[in-house]
């Protein structure tokens, strides 16, 4: 095994140690420091290694030591064999810890194992735990040793730094209820609702556990309301783009808010205004959302210019751990499409509606994709008569769950599916001559890294006229932190069938499957994904699809 | 004339007549004549009893007369002192012939117990000193060899027991025969002491002052540990006595042994008695000494007819000590050091008068010397160091009470502390950087009168005093250090406390050159592994407990300058710390003011300190006061709580609120005027502070140094800042310090421009990730 010469006087006869710079200059010295700093007696080098090497689970290293010279031998890393956990039966199992048995004895293992117990009590109402952790050396167990104290529920909240704010309206983004067990998750959740919500500059909570309760503090530092931004930038569907943003956030005691931005790019410009107004004497919960998007879009099929003002009745609200948000209102819209299959120019008035799931675990560990699920349901229809040719209604329900499979920590497989059916009703088209005279939003266009990954972004069209049945699923298998770098591979499969007629879903089969890597960056999740669609049982209907390899990379776009 | 011859004659024989009659009274009436005698002649508490006696008187020729005496079933038994002798038989032939008896047999034989019960003593004063008791003695040998001759002597006592105050029981036994020129005897004791359980002495007695020794012996006795063989011989011969002997001694116990073979003479003359003893000896080892011979040289002055003389006793010992703990691989580099030759061995000196009529007699009223004596250890006197250790005890006595004045003037100087280091790293011992390039003079030095605490009449403790002085320096260091302790013992010596004063006049030391950044050198292994079982603790063997009571302290403000390149112009401390082995180190470590300088950002100390009373959480107090001076503001930031978790309080000149404050100390811009990024680390910062997951360490790093992002999990109560290094280099810390986690969701191009991912979901509810180079405003 090759040595490594440390310094002059203290050299490693097997391996590598590495050493931070600061520990250089305990071990060895520093050439350029004062005297006293220069150089290091050999026996506190020893000492220091020593102490260097068992924080890095050489519990064993052996040294040798002249007048002049310090040997060292790391020895083996000693790896944990068991982890044992005592005080939390039923509350927190060992064997679902990953990472830690045959890894190396080392106090980041144990700060880890520390931090995974605390987090799961936290998770189980258990507010106040308290652990000790110690390892044995000799048979390389640790143990830990948790006491859980009393399952708490949440008492009372207090807030402070809510300024002028109605806490009743603030609690809008409470993921938790007074007498609910304590779930140190909900709290995440919250305060990141209100920092997402872009009026609050901080928010984050205290607690303070007393007999079988918990108080929580929630500390807010409120901004200024009016927030203006600008950028350029990038993303998978644009490049380059530039954004003007603003967005006032404290229309009243309320926040209620309102935005607009304006986008710009090749592809894409538009200018959107939304808002959410809690001007409802009834609920502090159920806002009005007067909006007005006005939008130019390119895509491969089409290009589109298209206006809509309308107005939503919404509502947020959580139950059973699951986040609800609904939505619905009337739209008056104007669309010409500029090129591609489609009505020239029309003006109408449709109705949209919107309810949206997503259960806490999945918003909590969203960057991570770890588990949970969320589920929505859109509706969007125009009625003929009124500015439309058409009766049309399109509904998309959609779902998605994420399976860590065996429950561990951090999880070893990932097992993602998705399902979404989307059914385009309109008797009045189902003849395909009559298919143009459908706005493009009531024509389904698949394929791509959204739905079926072996086929290119959109190109299951039917020669532009689009669909008006799809129903498709997709899975994923991914494999998490057995790579380097925090690399995720996966293997994927998606299958769809589409149907010219409403309701109806006619052969072929679409079927993709192929591999990935994901990788979640600091500045967002990369993916890249090479898929190879298939046509089972195809007609004639497909022979104009490609079967090959497809290849994505995405950024920012999860499964 | 006449008439007076007559009556003369009258009274004289009348005198003859009485003598002669109560003569044949007593031999006709030999009973009678006994309780006569035990009624009115014998002391009182004398009573002797037997079972028969028979008594006869034989004229064997005109001038010898044969006396036989025999009894059976003697006991004699006497209260003061308390004895009882019962005697089998005892059978006495005595001749006599021209005024001159011979012993033709004597025969003692006691088989019960002979009992002798100790007694507070009472013992008169003696008159004569020992040469004249020997003188006396051997003329009474003389004069009775010339009247008395012993042809046959048979004495055999079987069980002699000496019952002591404590019942404690010591058996002996005792033949005594007549061989032709001297007395044979065999006395053999058992159950002695606790250390010694059976002793024989084989010896003769030579009464026939002739060149051979008057006294010859054979010593032996043994014990659970203890071995003594050897002879001993008593010659006198020209006014002289000479006593010799050369016994071995060895004692064992467990691992310890000790063996020596002491050869001593003494010679008893008239003026004096002359000891002298040379011995071997093995096994004697201290911590740091070894002792292998033993010589020593006593001269008892005698005083005619005075039991001890007024002069004093003097007495030389002498004791090299072998220095063993400097072996071959220490000796080359201490003598390499200090160009010198260790010695092999140090000559321990004792030297000293004791004046034993003071001592061993009735106490006198008014003050006198009992002891003045000296202890000294030749000295050693290298570049190296020298060592100089001495010790004098004089003790008195006054009414009885016996006065102590032990004193201790004892130096050791080391002259090269670099010698001492090469020393103790050759031994193992640590002195760490920088420390170990100071060179300079360490004296330690033991000095003044021992005290003594008297409690009831009796000495309770002994106290003395120490004193080191260091005075080391280097090119920039400077160790300037004043240590006194006082070592005070119980009466037992089971019990040693010894209290430290260690006065810090000037300490500089150079601080490591450390990156903050690159995370702070763990300093000791973390102490959740355990390396080996926890042995079951072993029952503490009773021995001299040692408890050590420290206390340090600056003499002067600021006395200790800790200097680093960081620090403008050091780091100035003070502290008072008190340690005892019975209760945790107090005291505090008080900083004074300084200013920190750090990636172009300098943060003000104003004060700090830390309490090293430690907490149950195993961390310590803190309080202090730290400012930064930005553009417009102030920041004042106090810190109380613990060190590794402060709580945190921020005020500004002028006024700003928390968050405002922690916007300028980040950003130098208060918060309306932050990007939405730098608003959400200083939410970040406040949520850190609030659950006191920001260490000292963390709230340096975020006043003193440019942070450009921080980000804080609530969940795990750990954060990761980004902090801007400059020329576009960032450095990550975190909660462990030690963690180097770039992560980074922001990257700073300038005041205004910020490069951002953004997952704020479109109005598609798609997630689509953006890069974005923003800016951003609040108003």
């Amino acid at each position: 095994m090759s040595e490594q010469i440390l310094c002059d006087h203290v050299i490693v006869q097997d391996g590598r140690i590495p050493l931070t710079k600061n520990e250089e200059v305990l071990v060895c010295g520093r050439n350029e420091a004062v005297e006293g700093w220069r150089g290091i007696p050999l026996p506190q080098a020893q000492f220091q290694l020593n102490v260097i090497l068992q924080n890095q689970g050489y519990l064993h290293a052996r040294f040798e030591r002249t007048t002049t010279q310090l040997r060292v031998w790391k020895g083996p890393v000693t790896n944990t064999s068991e982890l044992k956990i005592s005080g939390a039966e039923g509350l927190v199992n060992a064997g679902k810890k990953r990472k830690i048995v045959g890894y190396p004895l080392e106090p980041k293992k144990l700060d880890e194992v520390n931090e995974w117990i605390d987090m799961s009590l936290r998770r189980q109402g258990y507010a106040c735990p308290a652990i000790k952790l110690s390892a044995q050396a000799w048979d390389a167990t640790i143990l830990a040793a948790a006491e859980p104290g009393e399952r708490r529920r949440i008492s009372k909240v207090e807030t402070t730094g809510l300024e002028s704010l109605d806490y009743e309206s603030i609690r809008r983004y409470e993921a938790f209820q007074g007498g609910d067990f304590y779930d140190v998750i909900d709290t995440q959740i919250t305060a990141a609702r209100l920092l997402n919500q872009g009026l609050f500059q901080s928010a984050y909570f205290t607690t303070q556990c007393y007999d079988d309760k918990v108080d929580l503090h929630l500390f807010t530092g409120v901004g200024k309301g009016r927030l203006v931004r600008f950028g350029l930038g990038a993303s998978t569907e644009e490049l380059p783009f530039a954004d003007l943003w603003f967005k006032n956030t404290h229309l009243d005691d309320k926040a209620s808010s309102y935005t607009a931005s304006l986008h710009g790019s090749p592809i894409k410009q538009k200018l959107n205004i939304s808002s959410e107004l809690y001007w409802l004497p009834i609920s502090k919960r159920t806002f009005l959302g007067p909006r007005f998007k006005m939008e130019r879009r390119k895509e491969p099929a089409y290009e589109l210019f298209k206006t809509v003002l309308g107005i939503d009745l919404g509502r947020e609200w959580d139950w059973q751990k699951v986040r609800w948000q609904g939505r619905v209102g009337p739209s008056s819209n104007y669309e010409k499409t500029l090129t591609g299959i489609g009505p020239k120019e029309f003006k109408t008035v449709s109705w949209e509606g919107s309810l949206n799931l997503m259960n806490h675990i999945y918003e909590a560990f969203s960057r991570e994709q770890y588990e949970g699920w969320n589920a929505g349901f859109q509706y969007r229809g125009q009625r003929q008569g009124i500015g439309s040719s058409v009766n049309v209604d399109r509904y998309d329900v959609t779902f998605k769950h994420l399976w860590n499979l065996g429950a561990y920590s951090p999880p070893l497989f990932v097992f993602a599916s998705r399902f979404e059916a989307i059914a385009i009703d309109s008797k009045q088209t189902s003849n395909l001559q009559e298919r143009d005279t459908l706005p493009i939003d009531y024509r389904i266009f698949f394929g791509g890294d959204e739905n079926i990954r072996g086929f290119a972004r959109e190109s299951l069209n039917k020669h532009g006229l689009g669909y008006l049945t799809a129903a498709h699923a997709g899975f994923e298998l991914r494999l998490i932190e057995e790579l380097p770098y925090h690399l995720q591979p996966f293997l994927l499969a998606d299958v769809a069938r589409l149907g010219t007629d409403r309701y109806t879903l006619d052969p072929p089969l679409f079927v993709t499957s192929g591999l990935g890597i994901r990788w979640a960056s600091p500045f967002g999740t990369l993916r890249g994904s090479a898929a190879h669609g298939q046509i089972w049982h195809g007609d004639q209907s497909s022979k104009d699809y490609g079967q090959h390899w497809v290849y994505f990379i995405s950024f920012g776009q999860e499964f | 004339m006449k008439r007076l011859l007559k009556w003369f004659l009258i009274v004289v024989g009348a005198l003859a007549g009485a003598i002669l009659g109560v003569a044949i009274w007593i031999f006709t009436n030999p009973l009678s004549a006994w309780h006569f005698a035990e009624r009115h002649i014998l002391p009182e508490d004398l009573k002797i009893t037997w079972e028969s006696m028979d008594f006869g008187l034989a004229k064997t020729d005109w001038r010898h007369w044969q006396l036989n005496w025999n009894a059976e079933k003697l006991k004699i038994e006497k209260q003061a002192p308390h004895l009882v002798v019962p005697l089998e038989h005892i059978v006495l032939t005595l001749s006599m012939a021209s005024l001159r008896f011979t012993i033709d047999d004597l025969q003692v034989q006691a088989a019960q117990p002979v009992r002798f019960f100790a007694s507070p003593e009472t013992e008169p004063k003696a008159e004569h000193n020992y040469y004249e008791q020997l003188k006396t003695a051997l003329r009474f040998f003389k004069r009775g060899q010339k009247v008395i001759e012993i042809k046959k002597l048979d004495v055999n006592v079987t069980d002699f027991q000496y019952i002591a105050l404590d019942k404690s029981t010591a058996h002996a036994s005792l033949k005594i025969s007549k061989s032709p020129d001297a007395l044979e005897f065999i006395s053999h004791l058992t159950h002695v002491a606790d250390a010694v359980s059976e002793m024989q002495l084989h010896g003769h007695l030579h009464l026939g002052l002739t060149d051979l020794p008057l006294f010859t012996a054979n010593l032996n006795m043994k014990g659970p540990h203890l071995s003594v063989q050897g002879p001993l011989s008593f010659k006198y011969s020209g006014e002289v006595g000479h006593f010799t002997s050369q016994i071995g001694i060895h004692y064992s116990k467990g691992a310890q042994t000790y063996a020596a073979n002491p050869k001593l003479r003494a010679d008893l003359e008239a003026s004096a008695l002359k000891i002298s003893v040379e011995s071997p000896i093995s096994g004697i080892a201290g911590p740091i000494v070894k002792i292998n011979q033993l010589a020593a040289a006593i001269h008892i002055p005698l005083e005619a007819g005075e039991e001890w003389s007024e002069q004093p006793t003097t007495l030389k010992i002498s004791v090299p000590i072998a220095l063993f703990f400097i072996d071959g691989n220490l000796r080359q580099p201490i003598e390499k050091s200090c160009h010198c030759r260790i010695p092999e061995e140090l000559l321990a000196k004792i030297d000293g008068k004791v004046w034993l009529k003071t001592l061993l007699e009735k106490a006198s009223p008014s003050k006198r010397p009992v002891m003045d004596a000296g202890f000294s250890v030749a000295g050693v006197e290298n570049k190296l160091f020298s060592v100089a250790l001495g010790a004098h005890l004089q003790v008195d006595s006054e009414s009885g009470k016996w006065n102590y004045a032990p004193t201790l003037d004892s130096l050791l100087t080391i002259h090269s502390y670099q010698g001492l280091r090469q020393y103790l790293d050759a031994k193992n011992i640590l002195i760490p950087a920088p420390l170990d390039i100071l060179e300079g003079v360490i004296v330690l030095r033991a000095y003044g009168p021992i005290g003594i605490a008297y409690a009831q009449g009796k000495q309770t403790e002994f106290t003395t005093a120490l004193a080191l002085k260091m005075d080391l320096k280097s090119n920039g260091q400077n160790v300037a250090i004043r240590t006194a302790a006082t070592l005070k013992t119980n009466s037992e010596f089971k019990r040693v406390d010894i209290d430290v004063l260690a006065r810090i006049d000037q300490l500089l030391l150079d601080l490591p050159p450390f990156d903050p950044l690159r995370g702070i050198p763990k300093a000791k292994r973390d102490s959740r592994i355990l390396l080996t079982k926890p042995a079951p603790t072993p029952a503490k063997k009773p021995g001299i407990q040692v408890f050590v009571n420290l206390r340090a302290e600056t003499t002067q403000r600021n006395a200790i300058q800790l200097k680093s390149k960081l620090a403008d112009p050091f780091v100035p401390l003070n502290l008072l710390i008190k340690q005892s082995d019975e209760s945790k180190p107090t005291g505090v470590l008080d900083f004074g003011a300084f200013s920190v300088t750090y990636l172009r950002r300098k943060l003000y100390v104003d004060s700090l300190k830390i309490d090293l009373a430690e907490t149950s959480n195993h961390d310590y107090p803190v309080d202090g006061e730290f400012h930064v001076q930005q553009t417009d503001y102030k920041v004042i930031v106090h810190v109380g709580g613990t060190s590794s978790a402060p709580q945190i309080k921020l005020s500004s000149e002028p006024y700003l609120e928390r968050a405002d404050i922690i916007s300028v100390l980040l950003y130098d811009r208060t918060n309306d005027q932050l990007a939405g990024g730098d608003a959400e680390t200083v939410g970040n910062v406040q949520a850190a502070m609030a659950d006191r997951a920001l260490g000292l360490f963390g709230l340096w790093a975020f006043a003193a140094t440019p942070i450009r992002s921080f980000s804080y999990n609530t969940v795990t109560k750990t954060y990761t800042a980004t902090i801007a290094l400059g020329d576009g280099l960032t450095a990550g810390i975190g909660t462990n310090w030690e963690q180097s986690a770039q992560v980074e969701v922001r990257k700073r191009v300038s005041k205004q421009w910020v490069l951002t991912a953004s997952w704020a979901p479109t109005d598609e509810q798609t997630e689509v990730g953006k890069v974005v180079l923003q800016w951003e405003r609040r108003f």
